[in-house]
């Protein structure tokens, strides 16, 4: 077994088959029982199968905190980003929308933001992530770099650049060789560019 | 192999599987044949009686399973790690050690498109549902990911057709038909739809496939049989209301 301090998460999206096991998984968890805070999204269906996983990123300078009025959202020293601390979560929902990742959500019936802390009662024991131990196709993996690196083709990054916001993470995710950073810009939000997936496009290129 | 435990009895006067198995044995006079008083005792007649084949299990027993979190097979004895992945080091099972192609003569479908028939079904599952869904369509979760069958269909045969998505449309061929609504995604053929089979009687599948079967395998031809698709209007469905009245597996 590796030491707690060696192991990191990694998201591999082209691995996702949306069968939302995660979701079970995180619901299921007594300390937030029956709220789920990992979030599975469909990517657009009529375009594509793609679904996508979503965990806190876990920033290294994370904007929900940055923009929390009432202090309410901490870094552990070990990087992780907790969630709001009751006693002084204003409900404002600043994070919510400050988020680049849309990971932090206001939830009414306790006018509390909650968010995925990367299971820290476990991570912290050396134990996986709920999510990391049931997802079956191996896009959501609490491992060793090295390990990753031997058994992966792409390869694990966590630079982001949202317009002019550049973003460091804790968690890694897997992209192709070429890829150094995301970057996600303006133009790419909200078009559709996956006619070269269209099936009657791939069936022509025969 | 790993270990499903059991979790609640059996309620009321229903009773465990191996049980019953074992009874219809001894009411056919076979009951030294079965005299098992545990699953355990029935899987290690499993053991021995894979010992020495293609799946070997005999290296997995009950208490390996519980203190290693499963084994993967084959396994052929109690010393062997077992083997998560096979053929690692590129060797297999035939004499001279590798993997051979297997030639198959090429036919056609049983059933081709036509005049009358013109579009090619394919059936399947979606991940949210398990086979025949007796099990997946009682569970709450799982019945709001993908509580219908839907017809998926490429936009191209959907404008040809005049369909939208989420209009209802009657999947028919000489056989039977469905009435489901319409998903309109590119990821699929344009000459092809899908219907998955989770769902019984109106809802299902099979209602349109072919009666027949691969001559080697027996493996029946529910990937490919002839359908027309035509926009309906919304169907009164009876089962379904009666389903819902029923605590909701629809």
């Amino acid at each position: 077994m590796n030491s707690a301090d060696s192991m990191e998460f990694f998201i591999d999206h082209s691995r996702c088959i949306g069968c939302k096991a995660c979701v079970q998984a995180c619901e299921e968890c007594d300390t937030h029982r029956g709220i789920s805070m990992i979030h599975l999204e469909t990517i657009m269906r009529s375009d594509s199968v793609q679904t996508a996983p979503q965990i806190c990123m876990h920033c290294e300078d994370p904007i929900c905190a940055q923009v929390c009025p009432a202090d309410a959202i901490k870094k552990t020293p070990d990087g992780v980003v907790q969630s709001s601390l009751k006693p002084r979560c204003i409900g404002c929902s600043n994070c919510v929308l400050a988020c680049p990742f849309g990971v932090p959500k206001y939830k009414a019936e306790i006018n509390q933001m909650m968010k995925c802390d990367m299971c820290y009662d476990r991570t912290s024991v050396g134990k996986r992530p709920m999510c990391a131990t049931v997802c079956p196709s191996g896009a959501l993996t609490f491992t060793t770099r090295e390990n990753i690196e031997r058994t992966r083709q792409g390869m694990a990054i966590r630079d982001w650049q949202f317009g002019g916001e550049t973003v460091r993470t804790k968690v890694n995710v897997l992209v192709p060789r070429s890829v150094q950073k995301i970057n996600v810009t303006i133009e790419q939000i909200g078009t559709t560019t996956t006619d070269e997936y269209d099936v009657a496009n791939l069936l022509m290129g025969d | 192999m790993i270990h499903h435990k059991k979790v609640v009895d059996p309620p009321g006067d229903a009773r465990v599987d191996w049980k019953i198995i074992c009874d219809i044995a001894a009411r056919l006079g076979q009951a030294e044949k079965f005299t098992f008083d545990s699953p355990k005792e029935i899987f290690d007649e499993l053991r021995v009686a894979s010992k020495g084949g293609v799946c070997d299990y005999y290296g997995i027993t009950w208490d390996r399973i519980d203190r290693e979190y499963g084994v993967c097979w084959p396994c052929p004895s109690a010393d062997h790690p077992g083997t998560p992945r096979l053929y690692e080091g590129n060797k297999f099972n035939h004499p001279d050690g590798k993997a051979h192609f297997q030639p198959v003569e090429w036919q056609p479908a049983a059933e081709e498109v036509d005049s009358e028939y013109p579009i090619i079904l394919t059936t399947g599952r979606v991940v949210s549902h398990y086979l025949s869904g007796t099990q997946t369509r009682r569970i709450g979760a799982l019945v709001d990911q993908y509580p219908q069958p839907l017809c998926e269909m490429h936009p191209q045969l959907a404008a040809k057709l005049a369909i939208a998505e989420g209009d209802f449309v009657k999947v028919e061929s000489r056989r039977g038909s469905v009435t489901v609504r319409a998903s309109v995604v590119k990821t699929i053929r344009p000459d092809t739809v899908f219907v998955p089979y989770h769902w019984p009687l109106d809802r299902a599948a099979n209602n349109m496939t072919v009666r027949a079967i691969d001559p080697i395998s027996n493996i029946p031809e529910y990937k490919i049989c002839a359908v027309r698709v035509s926009k309906v209007p919304e169907p009164h469905d009876a089962i379904a209301e009666l389903e819902v009245q029923a605590g909701g597996v629809r």
